[in-house]
């Protein structure tokens, strides 16, 4: 009797919940998902937390001029060994450097300059100001970077630039004049080749002379 | 059908022609909470893939399965909720195997007129290991030396338990003791022992 009662007793809470599938227990369907689930949680945790800190150190490091996109010559900046710019100061320079660089215009490179040296913020050396005035002017038709530096020496725009260099920092505050041979010395420490510079220095000295003879050029 | 994995003397199949007893036996040990009930059989058909259960032929399959649910369920409900009371004594009880076990004071036929109700807040009156020891006997017909297996206990502990849910049990019906909140004192009013 009681066994009985017992009996109903559970068919009953049985028949209210209905039996659950085979199929919707067995690995392979049911299981399978619930475990893999439950292990994606975690791994999107983990992968969420990832990302938000490497958006968090790219703004750290990038965002400042951009506004987190980088821009190519801000990479350029940051990529030049010539340079030696820390990417704070690359990242600062790319900022203040934008309205040349989107538009150039006659005696340009020679305001450039200027401002540069001014900045006793930015606390660049006169060859670290030449180098950037010339990395902004020769944008358009050079991509500047790391391994193309020792081509871009060579290109005859140097010589242009450095006549302009020469030409403008005779007038620049705080810089007397642009000493060739330091300038020399220094380029090929950077780039280890005297011959590439050497030409380039030629080539800048006379546009130097016919700049200073024609009242400065671009 | 192929086998699985490490358990290569289990096959699907078998699961398959199992499973409802096997759910059913979860959703008792999921005090009747059917997704409990589905997590503890999804994890234990898991343990049998993966190889962490391994079924060693010592028993039926039916009766290791149950086992493993039963385990499985109970990892689940921990932290969950409060085992029911009377759980906590479980333990000691297993221990003292040696008492001597009440006289058999309890006859399935010796019970007329019990209210369904009254015998379920019984039930509830039970520990946990009684009332599972009561469903799998009353209900799944099981002997004591296959649920011995299940709890992976001594046949005299299951055997001792047994008959003290049954003592216990007819205590509470003929006391009235399991009136719930109502009281139903003088529990002869729904139990009615005939003692021929």
């Amino acid at each position: 009797m009681l066994q009985e009662i017992i009996r109903d007793l559970y068919d009953r809470k049985h028949e209210q919940l209905p039996d659950a599938s085979f199929e919707s227990c067995f690995p392979g369907t049911g299981v399978k998902s619930v475990r893999a689930e439950r292990r994606f949680i975690p791994f999107t945790l983990a992968a969420s937390l990832l990302l938000v800190i490497a958006v968090l150190l790219l703004f750290q490091d990038y965002g400042s001029a951009t506004g987190g996109q980088m821009t190519a010559l801000q990479q350029a900046l940051r990529d030049s060994e010539v340079l030696g710019l820390s990417p704070g100061q690359a990242d600062t320079l790319a900022h203040q450097l934008e309205p040349f660089e989107a538009a150039p215009d006659t005696g340009m490179k020679g305001r450039l300059l200027a401002r540069l040296l001014d900045n006793r913020d930015l606390s660049l050396s006169n060859m670290q100001a030449v180098a950037i005035t010339g990395l902004v002017g020769n944008w358009n038709t050079s991509e500047v970077s790391a391994s193309d530096e020792a081509d871009w020496l060579n290109d005859v725009q140097l010589g242009t630039f450095m006549a302009d260099c020469s030409t403008y920092c005779h007038g620049a505050a705080g810089i007397e004049s642009l000493d060739y041979s330091y300038l020399s010395g220094y380029l090929v420490d950077c780039f280890g080749s005297r011959s590439a510079v050497s030409g380039v220095m030629k080539c800048g000295l006379e546009n130097t002379s016919r700049g200073v003879r024609d009242g400065g050029v671009n | 059908m192929a086998s699985l994995g490490r358990n290569s003397n289990i096959t699907e199949s078998e699961l398959r022609s199992l499973h409802q007893e096997v759910f059913r036996w979860a959703l008792y040990c999921a005090d009747f909470n059917h997704d409990l009930a589905k997590d503890a059989v999804q994890q234990t058909y898991l343990k049998i893939v993966e190889g962490t259960a391994y079924f060693g032929g010592k028993s039926s399959l039916k009766t290791w399965l149950f086992g493993v649910v039963r385990l499985t369920a109970r990892e689940l409900r921990r932290g969950q909720e409060r085992y029911v009371a009377g759980a906590t004594h479980d333990t000691d009880e297993l221990l003292d195997e040696t008492e001597e076990l009440p006289d058999e004071t309890f006859a399935e036929s010796d019970w007329e007129y019990v209210d369904a109700e009254a015998v379920e807040r019984a039930l509830n009156e039970l520990s946990l290991l009684q009332r599972e020891i009561v469903y799998l006997v009353f209900y799944r017909d099981m002997p004591l030396s296959e649920i011995a297996l299940v709890f992976d206990v001594s046949i005299g502990t299951v055997r001792k338990q047994y008959h003290r849910a049954k003592a216990r049990l007819a205590g509470l019906l003929e006391s009235g003791e399991a009136g719930g909140k109502d009281g139903n004192k003088g529990g002869m009013m729904n139990v009615a022992r005939n003692y021929s």
